[in-house]
């Protein structure tokens, strides 16, 4: 012991052990406090989770679901397409135990509808990994769990289902194996469908499945009477620019869509197929001549007899050996005379009128597969072209532009961009005034006659107060240079009631080969079928008495009745009856 | 805790050897307390813990079945969609129903054109079946029970009239023919709503 140590030792200062007992006492005062304290903090906290912090969280919710899209309803709420859990079945060949012979007969059993072959395929599979079968029932799956193989794996899906087949199915579009949109509405709107925020609000379209069913069957009754290759038609309102009801044919299996989507069945004609859609263009033209002021008189006569242009030559197709007035212009459809007002407008006009009219770019609506419009080159829009475009041809369009055109021309004139979702009501669309409503008046009453005494009279359902045009164009040859004479592209576009347009009806029938072979006999029956079914439907008052007939009374005088009993002028008085047998 | 603490510290509780005794009972009680104190919380706790445990897996089986019902549900919902699907019932339509949309024609214009659909067919055409009238056996009751309505109210009022209207209720009055049986008057009055020749005062 060091003497340091030894005196450290032996200083001993009175009251050194109360200090140090002091001292410790404290620090065990403390220590209990600490451990009171941290007691108390940890029953504190207990109490907060059990009575203020609410349900536990979690990271995945109590009840997992397959990755669903939202629901696709029509404007009355009736379901177009919905989604379901499925099960897809993959076998790993190499996990499995036991015999796969037994396993092969036990599948079959469960899936008869699979086939034995394609089962066995996947079970012998010298791989890691195989689809057996996609989009099974919950059933089955729970019957396939049973088998307790571990080489087989369930997983779960989601599978798409659209009731009613193949109705709409270009408009609705159909969903790959991968269960992604892959046409029409289910491809445009992918996004919308599977934001997990909107997942449970459905997507409400403008389309009503009864106008859908009564468009799409009867212009498939045509088609087939018709022998035609294919069909389409657009009813649209002409106040909203809503698309009721587009179907293009033949149509397809929405639940089974199988093959490329190349196949003829699934192109849509009425978005991306371009036609040249004919007369129907004439109504425009004249539309634009009397918004323009090249043409001031109604009354003025147009000769018919042909002029040749170019390479060309433009005759009428019903000839009528007397100079036309405006309306009968339209009523005869008279290439020659809407030539002739084309070329007074010229090409800056005729352009500009057409851009205003949506018909030089893209098909309207929101579906991916829309058809560019096919116009004369810029560098080749010469006055040939200008007169060609004027009754029609020269000019490819999509019947949805033809559809969005017409709506634009009968409601006013105010052109509103087509939609295929519903409008809420109340809701003011972006809007461009293309033609004065003085215009869309008159060249209504045109329709109208052309209807009633022109080349649309199958069109004329009666008391619906129809007007429209029909359309016969020449397809072009497969070589891309010239016409075949033999094959049509028939058309008819109207729009009823004409005293106060309220829907644009467009049909087309592609190729028709058996009869006649004009748009007048082909589709303008169709027209007045569809609006037969759907006027009912869309709530528009047939009136057989006459006194609802659009005011035409401007017409007076410039074109000959067929049907003077009928004539909205003559049951007027503003027109003398004509006396039978005279001469004109 | 301070008097505790000295008591421990200062070893004057472990002097005398009666109340060294009575502290050691005192420490080995104060210990089984504290042990049964623990073990009756936690118990307690558990048992709370359990319970809520097994609140929540049964919240949790509920939105399960919950689940389950609303595919179901939905599922049911698509079948009859499926089954009433538009290209079906049109199928049924042009091979069994064979309906046509209504055309123009068949639509009236006021309601004075409807009212003119409704006139009631002439009142010979019916049949009327007299042979039950004859079997009923109580026939005066009710030819009793009839003119109390007719009668009471209708004969007085021309009456207090004077000679004027006399002739005007006669045809009325005969409606109800005596003879009739009820069956036959129900048939009248349901013929005669139609056209309203009801007496009328």
């Amino acid at each position: 012991m060091s003497p340091a140590a030894l005196s450290r030792e032996a200083v001993r200062l009175p009251g050194h052990r109360q200090m140090a007992l002091g001292q410790a006492r404290q620090r065990l005062a403390i220590g209990i406090l600490l451990f009171v304290a941290f007691t108390l903090l940890l029953g504190l906290r207990l109490v907060e989770l059990a009575l203020f912090d609410g349900a536990p969280r979690r990271a995945r919710p109590v009840v997992a679901s397959p990755e669903i899209r939202a629901d696709i309803l029509d404007r009355n709420g009736v379901t177009l397409a919905s989604s379901f859990e499925a099960y897809a079945l993959a076998a790993r060949p190499r996990d499995i135990v036991g015999d796969r012979e037994a396993l092969v007969a036990a599948l079959v059993r469960i899936l008869p509808e699979r086939g034995e072959e394609a089962i066995r395929a996947a079970v012998y599979h010298d791989g890691k990994f195989r689809y057996v079968t996609r989009r099974i029932l919950p059933e089955q799956a729970e019957a396939i769990r049973r088998l307790g193989e571990p080489g087989l794996t369930l997983e779960r899906e989601a599978e798409r289902l659209y009731p009613h087949v193949g109705l709409a199915a270009h408009l609705v579009g159909y969903t790959g194996i991968d269960g992604r949109g892959e046409g029409g509405i289910e491809r445009a709107f992918e996004e919308r469908l599977t934001d997990p925020a909107q997942r449970d609000t459905p997507l409400v379209l403008a389309m009503d499945v009864r106008v859908q069913q009564a468009l799409e069957s009867e212009l498939e009754a045509q088609m087939l009477a018709q022998k035609a290759a294919g069909a389409a038609g657009v009813v649209m309102d002409v106040h909203t620019g809503e698309v009721l009801a587009m179907a293009s044919l033949p149509a397809f299996n929405a639940n089974r869509p199988g093959g490329l989507t190349g196949m003829p069945s699934h192109m849509n004609r009425a978005t991306l197929g371009v036609y040249e859609l004919g007369s129907t263009f004439k109504a425009f033209t004249i539309a634009m001549a009397l918004d323009t002021g090249v043409v001031t008189d109604l009354a003025e006569r147009f000769p018919t007899t042909p002029i040749a242009v170019g390479r060309h030559r433009i005759s009428d197709s019903h000839p009528k050996g007397y100079p036309l007035s405006v309306p009968e212009v339209l009523i005869y459809s008279s290439n020659v005379g809407t030539a002739r007002m084309a070329e007074r407008m010229g090409r800056a006009r005729q352009e500009e009128f057409l851009r205003r009219l949506g018909m030089m770019g893209r098909a309207p609506g929101e579906l991916k597969e829309s058809g560019r419009a096919l116009t004369p080159p810029a560098n080749n829009w010469g006055l040939s072209s200008v007169m060609t475009v004027g009754f029609g041809h020269g000019i490819a369009v999509t019947p949805l532009h033809l559809a969005n055109a017409y709506a634009t021309l009968v409601n006013g004139g105010i052109h509103r961009e087509a939609t295929f979702l519903k409008v809420p009501p109340g809701v003011e669309r972006p809007e461009t005034r293309v033609f004065s409503a003085e215009s869309s008046k008159l060249v209504n009453g045109m329709l109208r006659l052309a209807v009633l005494d022109g080349t649309g009279r199958q069109a004329d359902a009666d008391g619906y107060r129809v007007g429209g045009k029909t359309g016969t164009a020449e397809k072009v040859l497969e070589t891309g240079r010239g016409y075949d004479r033999r094959r049509n592209i028939t058309t008819f576009a109207g729009a009823f009631p004409m005293d106060a347009p309220r829907y644009v009806v467009v049909t087309m029938v592609d190729d028709p080969s058996a009869g006649l072979r004009s748009a007048g006999a082909v589709a303008a029956p169709v027209f007045k079928n569809v609006v037969n079914r759907v006027a009912p439907v869309l709530g528009v008052a047939p009136d057989t008495s006459g006194g609802s007939e659009p005011d035409i009374a401007a017409l007076a005088g410039l074109y000959t009745p067929r049907d003077p009993k009928r004539d909205p002028n003559i049951r007027a008085g503003l027109m003398p009856m004509p006396v039978a047998g005279a001469p004109r | 805790m301070n008097a505790m603490m000295r008591t421990t510290v200062d070893g004057r509780g472990w002097r005398a050897d009666g109340a060294q005794r009575s502290a050691g009972r005192r420490t080995w009680a104060a210990t089984a307390w504290l042990v049964a104190g623990t073990i009756a919380v936690a118990v307690t706790s558990y048992t709370l813990s359990l319970q809520v445990a097994s609140e929540r897996r049964e919240v949790e089986r509920l939105a399960r079945q919950n689940r389950a019902l609303q595919a179901d549900l939905k599922a049911q919902d698509a079948e009859l969609r499926v089954r009433m699907r538009m290209p079906q019932l049109q199928r049924w339509n042009d091979t069994v129903l064979g309906l046509v949309p209504i055309s123009a024609t068949q639509y009236l214009a006021n309601p004075v054109q409807l009212a003119s659909y409704g006139a009631a067919p002439a009142v010979p055409a019916q049949p009327r079946v007299q042979l039950a009238v004859r079997d009923l056996p109580a026939q005066p009751a009710p030819a009793a029970a009839r003119p109390v309505l007719v009668k009471a109210d209708v004969p007085a009022a021309p009456r207090a009239a004077g000679p004027i209207a006399r002739a005007v209720p006669a045809p009325a009055l005969e409606r109800p023919a005596p003879e009739a049986a009820p069956a036959d008057l129900l048939q009248q009055v349901e013929m005669s709503f139609g056209d309203q020749p009801l007496p009328q005062p």
